[in-house]
C-alpha cells in the first residue's frame, strides 16, 4: 500500500490561449465540473482551475489558468505565460478568424515558455459542424506542421475535453520519465511531490507570480 | 481429510500481502491521527496533506455504501491441560456442533509444566504433541489452515483458518505479556494473535491469570496489564483498544468466593448441580459488577458445571488432601464493536486427562466485506468533490465593474472613481493589486489606487478607490494624444486576477507644452466649451513646424506675469505661500481659453507661475545648456554667453521671468522680497538636470542654480 495512495505527485502548470469568445472557460469548466456553462461571461483577467488526474498511475494535480482573449488584454496575458507545462490553445471551427490568429498566438506561446511545454491544438465547438468554418484536415495540417497535437473538443457536450487536458499531462509525464523536462526547475512548470513544501515561485501558486520578476 | 498446508512457513511480510484481498485497506480507529498537519500558508494544505485524511474519513463514513456484512463463525477452545499428554481425541472439542466452523482458536495453558521450558523457553516436545493432535481433531471435509500460533511456556495459542477463507485474512501479527514472577517468566500471563478478517479487526486473547482463592486483586492487575502492555508486531500503536472484536479466553483462575459460603458448602452444591446459587459467588462476575475488571466485556451465560478442580480421569471433585473448592476458572469473553452473538457456550466434561475441563464457546462474528467495485464508485466520487471543493474554495469574488472612464481630466484636477469588491465565498480572502510583467510600480503615475491590498471576510464589500491626479511629474508619461490607458492586475491571493481597465484623456492644457510649440500658438489652445465635443475629437491645436515664431514668450506665461505685475508688486511673501487648489483650477482655464483670472488668493496666481514654468517638457533653461550654466553660475559673463547660444524662445522665456523679478525686487522696501530667495525659489524651476541627481549633488548644484539666477537679478541684463 502506498503511504498517501489518494494524494498527487505531480504539479502541472497549463494556460489556456486564444482568441475572445473560443471556450477557453468552457473548456476549464467541464474538464474541472464535468459541466457546460452556458452564458459563460467574457473573462477579464485569469481564471484559475484545478483538478487531480491520474496518469501512468501518478496521480497528478493539474494547475490551469484560463486567460482573457480579448486583444487588450494580449500584453498583460502574456505574464502568466511563464512556467507552463502545458498549453492549450483554442480556437473556434466555426470562425475562421480565431483560426487565422493561431500562428500569432502560437509565436507567444514558443517565445514564452520553454521549448518542452507541451502545446496542444483544440478546435472547440465540435458540436456546431453545420456552421464549420474551419475543415478538420487544414487544421490536422496545420498542427502537423507546428509539432502540434491536435484535437476537435465541444465543450457543450464534453467530447474529447477529458482527452485533451489528459494526453497533455501524458506527454508532460512522458518529458519527464524520458529526462528532457527538469523536474522543479522554475520555468518547467512542473513540481514534483512530496518534496519539502517551497514558498517560492516554483510552487508555482498565484500568489507567487511576481516573485521572481 | 483436512488438507494441512503450514501456513506458518513464509515470512510475516509476504503473509500479510498474501492474504490481502483489498490492497486499500481501511483501519477504522486511527484517522483522526492521520494527516494532523501544521498549517501552511496556502489554503490548500489540506490538498497538500490532509487529502489522505479526508479521503479517509469521507470512505469511512460512507463505508456502509460499499461494504457488505458477512457472518463468520468462530470457535474459541480454552483448556488447562495441567501439563499432560495428549492421550485424547479432540474431534469433538473443535467441533462443538455439526457446522464447522471458519476460524477455530484453541489456547491451553500448562501446556508444559517442566522446569526447562519454564526457565529456558526452549521447544517444547508437548507442543507438538498437542499440534499434530489438534490438526488431527479439526472438522472432517473442510480444509484449514494454520494461521499463526505462540507459545508463552505453558500457554498455548493456536489459531486455524478455514482454507476458503484464507484470502479474507490479512494482516497477522502476534504478541505476548508476561505477568509471572517479577513479571518476567512466562509462568503466567497471555498471548494474542491478532487479525483482520475482511476489514474487521479481531485479536484473540489467551491468558492465564494468578492463582488461589485470595489473589483476585492480582488476577484484576494481570488482566490489565496484558490489555494494556500487549503490542503487535513491536509496534507502539499497535495494541488491543485498537481491535474490532477482542476475544479473551484462558484459565482466568477467579474462583467461587469462600467469604460468605464456606468450601463445603460450595462443594454440596457443586454435587447437586446447583449452578444458580454458586454463580452467585463467583468472583469474576463480582469483579465485573464492580467494574474493577474486563469492563466493556461481554460473556454469556454459564450454564455449565464449574471446570475445576477434578480428579484426573472422573469427573469427581478434587477428593485430595488439598481438596480445592470447584470454581469456574476458564472463560470466554469478548469485546466488539460490531454485531456478535454468542452461539453455544458450554464445558466439556467428557474430556477427563486434566484437572480441568475445557470450555468451549461458538460466537457469530459479522465481518465487514468489500465490494470492490463499489468501493471504486465511491472513491471516485469522493476524488471527484474533493476537486470541486477544491475548486469551490478558491477565492470567489464579485467586482460591480472592471472597467473605469475618466472623461476629461483636467491639469492638477483630482477625479476619483470606486469599484466595489465583494467577497462571494465562503472564507476570507487577500487582495492585492500587483504589477505587470517587466513592470515595477502597478500602475502609471497619473493613477492612485487605495486601498492597493486588504482582506475580505465573506460576504463584505471593499471599496477600492482609483483616483487620476495628473501633476508635472504625471504629465511627463502622458503622450501627445493625452490618452489615459492602465491595465490594473487585481489578483486575489491563492486565486484568479482580475483585470481593470483605466481610461481617459487630459484635457487640452498649456501646461506641460514646450515652450517652443507655445509660441506658435496664437489662440488660446482650448475653447472655453470644448468640454463638450472634446471626446470626439480631441482638440489638438496644430502646431506648424514652420510657421514663423508669433510671440515671443508663451501668452499665457505673459498672462500670469502680467496679472502679478498688476497684482502683486507690493505683496509681501510672494512665491512662499502656496494658493488655493481652486484657484490654481481658475488660472490654468484662464489662461488655456484666454478667460479673465478670477481668484481669490494671488499667491494661488504666483503657485500657478512656478507650476507652469515647471511644466516644461524642456526646461526654460534647456537640458543640453544645464552643465554650462552651472559651470558659470558666477560669471556673468560666461552666464550670458551660454544664453545667448540658447533657442529664441527659451531665452525670452528666461529674461522675461528675470526682468519681472527684477521688478519685484525693486519694490523690496514694500514687499520685502529678497534677490536670495528669489533666486532660489526660481533656479531649482528654470534649470533642471535631467536625470535625477543624488541628494548631495542636488544639493549643491540647487545652490550653483540659484547662483545662476541670481546674478541676473542683481544686474540689469537686456540686449
Amino acid at each position: 500500500m502506498a503511504a498517501n495512495p489518494y494524494n498527487y505527485s505531480y504539479i502541472f502548470k497549463y494556460i489556456i490561449i486564444g482568441d475572445m469568445g473560443v471556450g477557453k472557460s468552457c473548456l476549464l469548466h467541464q474538464f474541472t465540473e464535468k459541466k457546460f456553462m452556458a452564458d459563460c461571461p467574457h473573462t477579464i483577467g485569469v481564471e484559475f482551475g484545478t483538478r487531480i488526474v491520474e496518469v501512468s498511475d501518478q496521480k497528478i494535480k493539474l494547475q490551469i489558468w484560463d486567460t482573457a482573449g480579448q486583444e487588450r488584454f494580449r500584453a498583460v496575458t502574456r505574464s502568466y505565460y511563464r512556467g507552463a507545462a502545458g498549453a492549450l490553445m483554442v480556437y473556434d471551427i466555426t470562425r475562421r478568424s480565431t483560426y487565422n490568429h493561431l500562428s500569432s498566438w502560437l509565436t507567444d506561446a514558443r517565445n514564452l515558455t520553454n521549448p518542452n511545454t507541451v502545446i496542444f491544438l483544440i478546435g472547440n465547438k465540435s458540436d456546431l459542424d453545420a456552421q464549420r468554418d474551419v475543415t478538420r484536415e487544414e487544421a490536422e495540417l496545420f498542427a502537423e506542421e507546428n509539432g502540434l497535437i491536435f484535437l476537435e473538443t465541444s465543450a457543450r457536450t464534453g467530447e474529447n475535453v477529458e482527452e485533451a487536458f489528459l494526453e497533455t499531462a501524458r506527454r508532460i509525464y512522458q518529458s519527464i520519465q524520458d529526462g528532457s523536462l527538469e523536474l522543479n526547475a522554475a520555468e518547467s512548470g512542473v513540481q514534483h511531490k512530496p518534496s519539502p513544501i517551497k514558498v517560492g515561485n516554483e510552487e508555482g501558486q498565484p500568489a507567487d507570480r511576481n516573485c521572481s520578476c | 481429510m483436512v488438507d494441512f498446508i503450514d501456513y506458518e512457513q513464509t515470512e510475516p511480510r509476504q503473509r500479510a500481502t498474501a492474504v490481502s484481498s483489498d490492497d486499500v485497506h481501511i483501519k477504522l480507529d486511527d484517522w483522526s491521527v492521520v494527516g494532523q498537519s501544521t498549517v501552511h500558508d496556502y489554503g490548500e494544505d489540506w490538498v497538500t496533506y490532509g487529502r489522505e485524511t479526508a479521503v479517509h474519513r469521507a470512505l469511512n463514513q460512507r463505508k456502509n455504501e460499499f461494504t457488505n456484512l458477512q457472518p463468520c463463525r468462530v470457535l474459541c477452545v480454552t483448556w488447562n491441560v495441567n501439563g499432560q499428554l495428549p492421550s485424547e481425541d479432540l474431534d469433538t472439542l473443535l467441533s462443538v456442533d455439526d457446522r464447522p466452523a471458519d476460524v477455530i482458536c484453541v489456547g491451553f495453558q500448562e501446556l508444559d509444566l517442566s522446569p526447562e521450558t519454564l526457565l529456558l523457553m526452549n521447544d517444547s516436545s508437548k507442543e507438538l504433541m498437542w499440534m499434530e493432535k489438534m490438526k488431527a481433531g479439526l472438522p472432517k471435509g473442510v480444509s484449514y489452515k494454520l494461521l499463526k500460533h505462540i507459545r508463552l511456556v505453558g500457554i498455548l495459542l493456536v489459531v486455524y483458518v478455514r482454507e476458503s477463507m484464507i484470502s479474507r485474512v490479512s494482516e497477522v501479527y502476534i504478541g505476548s505479556v508476561s505477568t509471572g514472577i517479577m513479571g518476567m517468566l512466562g509462568n503466567k500471563g497471555g498471548v494474542s494473535i491478532k487479525f483482520n478478517i475482511d476489514m474487521t479487526t479481531i485479536s484473540i486473547v489467551n491468558s492465564h491469570l494468578a492463582a488461589h482463592q485470595e489473589m483476585v486483586e492480582r488476577r484484576n492487575q494481570d488482566y490489565r496489564d496484558i490489555f494494556t502492555k500487549m503490542r503487535f508486531d513491536n509496534d507502539e500503536a499497535n495494541t488491543l483498544k485498537n481491535c474490532d472484536i477482542v476475544v479473551w479466553i484462558g484459565d482466568l483462575n477467579y474462583r467461587v468466593s469462600e467469604d460468605e459460603i464456606t468450601g463445603e458448602e460450595i462443594r454440596a452444591l457443586a454435587e447437586k448441580w446447583e449452578i444458580g446459587p454458586l454463580l452467585r459467588f463467583d468472583q469474576l462476575r463480582e469483579q465485573r459488577n464492580k467494574h474493577l475488571v474486563f469492563e466493556e466485556f461481554v460473556e454469556d451465560t454459564i450454564n455449565f458445571m464449574p471446570t475445576y478442580k477434578y480428579n484426573p480421569g472422573t469427573d469427581k471433585f478434587d477428593t485430595s488432601e488439598k481438596c480445592r473448592t470447584p470454581a469456574w476458572c476458564d472463560r470466554i469473553l469478548w469485546k466488539s464493536n460490531t454485531v456478535l452473538k454468542c452461539e453455544d457456550y458450554r464445558s466439556h466434561p467428557i474430556h477427563k486427562l486434566s484437572d480441568h475441563k475445557p470450555v468451549s464457546a461458538v460466537l457469530l462474528v459479522q465481518t465487514r466485506v468489500v465490494d470492490v467495485q463499489k468501493k471504486q464508485l465511491v472513491l471516485d466520487e469522493i476524488l471527484k468533490d474533493l476537486d470541486r471543493i477544491a475548486n469551490d474554495s478558491l477565492p470567489q469574488a464579485a467586482l460591480n465593474r472592471t472597467e473605469l472612464n475618466f472623461d476629461g481630466v483636467k491639469y492638477l484636477e483630482a477625479q476619483e472613481q470606486p469599484i466595489t469588491l465583494q467577497n462571494t465565498g465562503t472564507d476570507l480572502f487577500e487582495f492585492e493589486f500587483i504589477p505587470k510583467l517587466e513592470d515595477r510600480s502597478i500602475c502609471a503615475p497619473w493613477l492612485r489606487i487605495e486601498p492597493q491590498k486588504g482582506v475580505v471576510d465573506p460576504g463584505n464589500v471593499m471599496i477600492i478607490n482609483f483616483t487620476v491626479y495628473i501633476d508635472n511629474r504625471a504629465l511627463k508619461t502622458i503622450g501627445p494624444d493625452r490618452k489615459l490607458d492602465e491595465i490594473l492586475v487585481l489578483h486575489l491571493v491563492n486565486g484568479k486576477d482580475y483585470f481593470i481597465s483605466v481610461s481617459g484623456y487630459l484635457v487640452q492644457t498649456s501646461f506641460g507644452r514646450k515652450i517652443t510649440d507655445l509660441v506658435r500658438i496664437p489662440d488660446p489652445i482650448r475653447r472655453q466649451n470644448l468640454l463638450v465635443d472634446i471626446e470626439q475629437s480631441p482638440d489638438e491645436v496644430k502646431v506648424d513646424e514652420e510657421s514663423p515664431v508669433a510671440l515671443n514668450i508663451p501668452k499665457e506665461l505673459w498672462r500670469i506675469v502680467d496679472y502679478l505685475y498688476q497684482h502683486a508688486l507690493f505683496e509681501e511673501e510672494l512665491f512662499a505661500v502656496r494658493g488655493s487648489p481652486m484657484d490654481i483650477g481658475a488660472v490654468r482655464d484662464a489662461i488655456d481659453t484666454d478667460g479673465p483670472i478670477q481668484v481669490s488668493s494671488i499667491h494661488s496666481v504666483a503657485e500657478s507661475l512656478i507650476l507652469f514654468l515647471d511644466s516644461f517638457p524642456d526646461p526654460v533653461i534647456p537640458y543640453e545648456h544645464y552643465p554650462v550654466c552651472l559651470e558659470y553660475c558666477t560669471h556673468f559673463a560666461n552666464s550670458k554667453r551660454a544664453l545667448r547660444n540658447m533657442d529664441f524662445s527659451h531665452r525670452n522665456v528666461f529674461k522675461y521671468i528675470c526682468a519681472f523679478l527684477r521688478e519685484i525686487l525693486s519694490h523690496s522696501e514694500r514687499n520685502r522680497s529678497n534677490a536670495k530667495f528669489l533666486s532660489q525659489v526660481f533656479g531649482d524651476v528654470l534649470l533642471k538636470p535631467q536625470l535625477p541627481e543624488a541628494g548631495n549633488v542636488a544639493k549643491s548644484t540647487s545652490k550653483k542654480r540659484s547662483l545662476f539666477v541670481y546674478q541676473f537679478l542683481t544686474n540689469d541684463y537686456d540686449e
